[in-house]
C-alpha cells in the first residue's frame, strides 16, 4: 500500500512528471502535430495530477497517460489539420524539410509516432513501448514498416 | 554512424520539441485550476471556525416556511479554485455535509450547512489530505476516508467524526488496504474494487471499516486493459461494479458480500468504451439496475434482472457526451441521473436526467446550471426526498437543492424524451428563466400504451467461419497473412465484426469485416486497421433471413460505412497495403454480389488525415443521390454523387476560418439535410461571440 503525507504525495508527482513528462508529450506530438500534441499531453498530465492516487498504483502510468491524451485529443482534432507539422507563422528559424513533414504525415499514426520516438527523439524502443502502452515488438514492427516506408517515400538508400 | 534519414528524423524531432516545450508542474496546476479564470485567487485558510458564506446566486424562488420550493442555488465558500475533489452526504436530518479541496493545495474541507439549501452552516478546519470518501452513518456523523496526513504520520486515513459537523474524530491508519475503500455498507462492510500489481482486476472485501481482519479478493478479470468505473455495495452487501475492458462496458455482481461464492458477469455494452467513459449504476428497489453512460449522446441501459443478463438501451436525447456522471434512486424509486458536459470552451453545463417510469422510455433533463466551469460535482438526496448537488464554479462551491424530483422547477431549461412514440420530441433548454417550450402532445390519448408491441427475436443467421492457419512464431512479423479456409465463407472468428445491415428491394445485404490480428496483439486490444496483418471485406446476401452466401468486397480493405439508393449500394471505407499505409475507398454493386472500387480521382483528399472519422465522418444515401461528409485535406467537407462512383465537392459557404465537423445527415427525397458542428480554430478559441457561416 502506498502512503504518502500530501507532500510526499507532490513529490513523487514531480519525479513522475520528470520521468514521464517527455516521452508522453512527445507521443503524443508524433501523432497529432505539435499543437494538438502538447494540449492533449497538457490534459493528460492534468488528469494525472487530479488522479495521482490512482495513478500512483499503476503499473505503467505512462502509458495509461498516453490512452488519456489520444482521448483528449479527439475533441481538438477537428479544429485543425493536426497531422501537419507546419512551422508556426512567425518562425525564422529554419524548418524540417517539407518533403520529410509530407512523408512522415503519408504513415500510419502509429508508425509515424514509433519511428519519431525511436529516430528522432532517440528513446530506446522499451522507453517507447512503456510509453504507448504497447509490446516492444511492436514498436520494432511499426518502426520498422516506417523506415522502409519513408526510403522509398524520400528515395533515400541509405541503410547504415 | 547515423544514417541521413535519421539525421533528418532528429533535426525534425528538434524543430518540433522546440515549439512543444515541456510542461511543468505550475502549467498543469493551472489547467486543473481551470486557467480561464482572471480573478485573483482567493485563499482557503479557513480558521477553526467560519461562518459559511452565503450567497443566492440563482433564481430563487422560497416561500418561507412552505413545504413546495423552486430549484435553489447557495454558494458554501467563494474562491475560483475552490472545490476540486468534492463530496456531499446528506444526515439523517437532511443536513448537507461537504469535503472538498482547494485546487491549488493540499488540503480538504469539511463544511456543515445547517438547514438543508446550505444557505447557512460552519466551514471547519480542513484536514491535510485530499481525495475524501464520505459515508453517513445512521446518527449523523460522517466516516471519512482520507489520503493524507494526521499530524506527522502519512498515510490514507479513516476519520470517525464525533459529531456531525465532524469537528473532532479519531483516525484510524489503513495503509494495509491495497486501495481507499470505493464504498461502505451501514453494516460496516468496505469495498474496494483496483488493479492489483500483476494487472488482474480485483475485487476486495471486509467486514470491518478498516479491514482489521484481513481482506477477501476475488479476481474477476485478468486482462491488462481494464479500468474500474464505479464499485459500490447492493442493499445485500454484495459488491456492484462496472468496468470498461476493451471497448466493452462490463458488469459484476458478486453473489455474496464477500465475492466468495463467485459472481455474475455481463457486457452491457460494446463500442466506443475507454477507461474514462463517464458511467454509473443505480439498483432500483426491484433490485434491477439501471446504468447511464456517457457514449453516443449519452445513453441508458435498463437491465432486465438483476445481473443483467440482457438489456435494453434507450437514448437520453440528442446532446454532448457527458464529461462525468452520477447516478442515483429518487424518493420515487426513479432512477436520476446528473451529468456536466462543456457546450462551448468558456461554459460548462450541469443537467439532470430523470426517467418518468421505470421503463426510461420517458423522461426529462433539466439544465440547472449554465456559465461557469463545473469540474467537479457530488450529488446526493436530500432531506426531502429532492436532489442535492454539490459542484465547483469559478464562484467558488455551489450547492443546489431541487423543488422537486426531477430538477425541473425552476431549471434553467427542460428537455423530454419520449421515444413511445414515432419519433423523439425533445425541446432545448434555454438561457433564461423556466422552460419556454412545451413538449408536442403526442396524437391521440396521452395515456395510450406503446406503439409497438414487438415479438419474439429469432436468430437467424451466424457470420462466424473457420479461420484455417497457424503462426509458427509470436514476434514472426513476415509470416504470410492467414488465408480463410476454402470451403469456408469470408467472415472469420472470432475477429469478425459487423458493419451495416441494409435493405437492397427484396434483399437482405450484411457486410462484414474481418480483422486478422498479428498474433502479438493483446486478446484484449481493440484492433484498427493498422494493427490487421489483413483485412477482408466480406458483404452477405439472403432473401430469406436464413440462407446467405458471401462476397468479398475487398481484401485489404475496411469496411465503414454501407448505404442505399437508386443505383444500388455504395460502401466507404479504405484500403491498405502492407505497410499499413491507406486510402480512401468507394465499392458500389448493384446487388451485394459484384463490386466494384471507384476511381479515386473524384473521391475526397484524406491522404494526409485519419480516413475515417476524421477526414469522412459520414455517408448515407437514399433515393437518387449519396452523400459523404467529413473534411478533407483541400478543406472540403460535402460530396455529392448520383451514382456511388463520380463525387462531387459541394461548397456550403462556411464562413472562412470554421471547420465543420459533419454530425448526421439525411438524403431526403433528395434534399441534403445536415447537423454541421463548427468548431472554432485555435486563434478563435477565445473569440466570444463566433461569427457566422
Amino acid at each position: 500500500m502506498v502512503t504518502a503525507s500530501t507532500t510526499e504525495l507532490e513529490k513523487r508527482f514531480s519525479t513522475f512528471l520528470g520521468d514521464v513528462e517527455e516521452r508522453l508529450r512527445r507521443a503524443l506530438i508524433a501523432r497529432y502535430g505539435p499543437e494538438v500534441g502538447r494540449e492533449a499531453a497538457a490534459e493528460a498530465l492534468a488528469y494525472a495530477w487530479e488522479h495521482w492516487v490512482k495513478l500512483d498504483k499503476m503499473n505503467n502510468p505512462g502509458g495509461y497517460l498516453y490512452r488519456v491524451g489520444q482521448s483528449r485529443a479527439r475533441k481538438f482534432r477537428s479544429k485543425t489539420r493536426p497531422l501537419r507539422s507546419d512551422p508556426p507563422a512567425d518562425t525564422t528559424e529554419p524548418w524540417f524539410e517539407p518533403s520529410l513533414a509530407e512523408s512522415l504525415d503519408r504513415l500510419s499514426s502509429k508508425q509515424r509516432t514509433a519511428v519519431m520516438m525511436i529516430h528522432g527523439y532517440g528513446h530506446t524502443f522499451e522507453e517507447t513501448a512503456q510509453a504507448l502502452g504497447v509490446t516492444r515488438s511492436t514498436v520494432q514492427r511499426h518502426v520498422d514498416r516506417a523506415m522502409v516506408k519513408l526510403r522509398t517515400d524520400l528515395e533515400v538508400s541509405d541503410v547504415v | 554512424m547515423l544514417s541521413d534519414l535519421e539525421t533528418r528524423l532528429q533535426q525534425h524531432a528538434a524543430g518540433l520539441e522546440s515549439v512543444a516545450p515541456r510542461i511543468d508542474l505550475p502549467e498543469i496546476r493551472s489547467i486543473v485550476a481551470a486557467a480561464s479564470t482572471k480573478d485573483a485567487r482567493v485563499p482557503i485558510h479557513v480558521g477553526n471556525r467560519k461562518t459559511v458564506v452565503a450567497l443566492v446566486v440563482l433564481a430563487v424562488v422560497v416561500v418561507a416556511a412552505a413545504v413546495t420550493y423552486a430549484l435553489r442555488s447557495e454558494t458554501v465558500e467563494e474562491g475560483p479554485s475552490i472545490g476540486a475533489f468534492i463530496e456531499i452526504a446528506v444526515d439523517h436530518e437532511g443536513l448537507p455535509f461537504l469535503a472538498y479541496s482547494d485546487a491549488e493545495e493540499v488540503g480538504t474541507t469539511f463544511a456543515k450547512c445547517a438547514d438543508r439549501f446550505c444557505a447557512r452552516g460552519t466551514v471547519f478546519s480542513h484536514f491535510d489530505g485530499m481525495f475524501p470518501t464520505i459515508v453517513m452513518r445512521d446518527d449523523g456523523r460522517p466516516l471519512i476516508w482520507i489520503d493524507g496526513r494526521d499530524g506527522v504520520e502519512e498515510g490514507p486515513w479513516l476519520l470517525d467524526c464525533d459529531n456531525p459537523a465532524c469537528t473532532a474524530y479519531s483516525t484510524t491508519p489503513i495503509a494495509h488496504m491495497p486501495m481507499p475503500p470505493s464504498d461502505i455498507a451501514e453494516s460496516g462492510r468496505t469495498l474496494m474494487a483496483y488493479r492489483d500489481p500483476a494487472g488482474d482486476l480485483v475485487i476486495g472485501t471486509c467486514a470491518d471499516t478498516a479491514c482489521a481482519d484481513g481482506i477477501e479478493r476475488s479476481v474477476v478479470d485478468d486482462a491488462r486493459h481494464v479500468n474500474v468505473i464505479r464499485a459500490f455495495l447492493d442493499e445485500s452487501d454484495r459488491p456492484v461494479l462496472i468496468f470498461v475492458r476493451g471497448s466493452e462496458l462490463h458488469f459484476v455482481r458478486c453473489t455474496a458480500p464477500d465475492c466468495s461464492t463467485g459472481y455474475d458477469r455481463n457486457v452491457i455494452a460494446n463500442g466506443d468504451f475507454e477507461d474514462l467513459t463517464p458511467a454509473d449504476v443505480v439498483i432500483g428497489s426491484d433490485g434491477v439496475p439501471w446504468i447511464a453512460h456517457g457514449r453516443y449522446g449519452n445513453q441508458i441501459v435498463r437491465c432486465s434482472n438483476e445481473v443483467c443478463a440482457s438489456t435494453e438501451t434507450v437514448p437520453l436525447g440528442a446532446g454532448e457526451n457527458a464529461w462525468t456522471l452520477s447516478a442515483m434512486l429518487g424518493s420515487d424509486e426513479l432512477p436520476l441521473f446528473v451529468y456536466n458536459w462543456s457546450d462551448s470552451d468558456d461554459t460548462m453545463v450541469l443537467k439532470v436526467a430523470r426517467c418518468s417510469d421505470p421503463s426510461c422510455m420517458k423522461g426529462t433533463i433539466a439544465t440547472i446550471h449554465r456559465g461557469s466551469r463545473v469540474t467537479s460535482f457530488s450529488a446526493t438526496l436530500g432531506g426531502v426526498g429532492k436532489p442535492v448537488i454539490a459542484f465547483r464554479t469559478d464562484d467558488g462551491v455551489l450547492a443546489i437543492t431541487c423543488g422537486d424530483a426531477a430538477c425541473t422547477d425552476g431549471a434553467l431549461g427542460v428537455a423530454r424524451w419520449d421515444h413511445t412514440e414515432s419519433s423523439v420530441a425533445t425541446t432545448l433548454p434555454t438561457d433564461d428563466g423556466p422552460p419556454t417550450t412545451g413538449v408536442s402532445p403526442p396524437p391521440g390519448d396521452p395515456a395510450s400504451g406503446p406503439l409497438f408491441e414487438p415479438g419474439a427475436w429469432t436468430r437467424i443467421a451466424d457470420f462466424d467461419t473457420i479461420f484455417d492457419c497457424t503462426w509458427e512464431s509470436d514476434d514472426d512479423a513476415s509470416a504470410p497473412p492467414c488465408k480463410p479456409a476454402a470451403s469456408s465463407a469470408l467472415g472469420l472468428s472470432p475477429d469478425v465484426q459487423p458493419v451495416a445491415i441494409v435493405n437492397l428491394e427484396d434483399t437482405l445485404v450484411v457486410v462484414t469485416q474481418t480483422c486478422q490480428r498479428p498474433p502479438n496483439l493483446q486478446a484484449d486490444e481493440p484492433e484498427s486497421v493498422f494493427d490487421c496483418t489483413a483485412s477482408w471485406a466480406t458483404s452477405w446476401i439472403s432473401v430469406d433471413g436464413t440462407n446467405w452466401s458471401p462476397s468479398l468486397i475487398a481484401e485489404m480493405g475496411w469496411v465503414e460505412w454501407l448505404v442505399t439508393g437508386e443505383a444500388g449500394l455504395v460502401a466507404v471505407g479504405q484500403t491498405c497495403d502492407a505497410d499499413g499505409s491507406c486510402i480512401l475507398a468507394v465499392w458500389t454493386s448493384p446487388d451485394g454480389v459484384t463490386w466494384l472500387q471507384t476511381a479515386t480521382d473524384s473521391l475526397p483528399n484524406c491522404t494526409e488525415l485519419e480516413i475515417t472519422f476524421q477526414c469522412i465522418t459520414g455517408v448515407v444515401g437514399g433515393a437518387d443521390h449519396y452523400v459523404m461528409h467529413g473534411h478533407d485535406a483541400n478543406d472540403d467537407a460535402l460530396w455529392l454523387s448520383a451514382d456511388g462512383t463520380r463525387w462531387q465537392s459541394i461548397d456550403m459557404g462556411l464562413a472562412d476560418g470554421y471547420v465543420p465537423f459533419g454530425q448526421t445527415a439525411w438524403n431526403i427525397q433528395g434534399r441534403v439535410v445536415g447537423l454541421i458542428q463548427c468548431m472554432r480554430t485555435p486563434d478563435q478559441r477565445r473569440s466570444p461571440v463566433p461569427p457566422r457561416g
